[in-house]
């Protein structure tokens, strides 16, 4: 009886431990694919600085103005970028500088990325562990 | 939990605004702008972008101490 009854208590804190972890991995998979999201936007910045840069003097741009609807506008700076850094802050530096920055912090998702994958697995390993253990009770 | 994902992101938040004080002030960034309404940038003086990150920074220090 006493055994039976610490048998569910263990089982019972085996499917808590187990809540919790599923939580976890979904959360970690959810800042994965945030992060994935904005290096594909950084990597887009990159593109659309290093085609302003060659060519785009002059070059007529279609400037969005809401709800689907386009206004044509000129380039008439192909040298500078305007970033946002953080709060309500912008700067403006050399185009030049900006890929430097803009390819520090793509850097620097993709090792939090790396760091979170390798979380993610460790939370997958011990999931699988207690699914394993609860099999066998 | 809730508590410490506050934490985290008051924190990325501190990390950028430092990052940015550095760039204004090592002259990378030439010019600086603030937000003053949705996707309305108006150019400032970079002491003002400069006190306007000092009084921010303060902010969030002083709102992760309350959440330690």
């Amino acid at each position: 009886m006493a055994e039976e009854k610490s048998q569910t208590q263990a089982m019972d804190k085996l499917e808590e431990e187990l809540r919790t972890l599923f939580g976890q991995a979904e959360s970690i998979r959810q800042q994965v694919a945030t992060i994935d999201s904005t290096i594909l936007d950084l990597a887009t910045v990159l593109e659309t600085l290093d085609y302003i840069k060659e060519r785009g003097s002059d070059k007529t741009v279609l400037v969005p103005i809401g709800a689907g609807n386009f206004i044509r506008a000129k380039i008439i700076d192909t040298q500078h970028v305007i970033m946002g850094v953080g709060g309500r802050l912008s700067i403006e530096a050399g185009i030049d500088e900006a890929k430097v920055l803009i390819n520090q912090r793509i850097e620097a998702l993709e090792k939090l990325r790396l760091d979170l994958r390798r979380k993610l697995e460790e939370v997958n390993a011990r999931i699988r562990e207690i699914l394993s253990k609860s099999q066998q009770t | 939990m809730a508590s410490k994902d506050a934490k985290a992101i008051l924190e990325t938040k501190l990390e950028e605004l430092e990052e940015a004080k550095k760039l204004i002030e090592s002259g990378i960034a030439l010019k600086t702008y603030l937000k003053f309404s949705d996707e309305i940038l108006i150019e400032v003086d970079k002491n003002y972008a400069l006190e306007y990150i000092k009084t921010k920074i303060a902010a969030l220090k002083a709102a992760l101490k309350q959440t330690s």
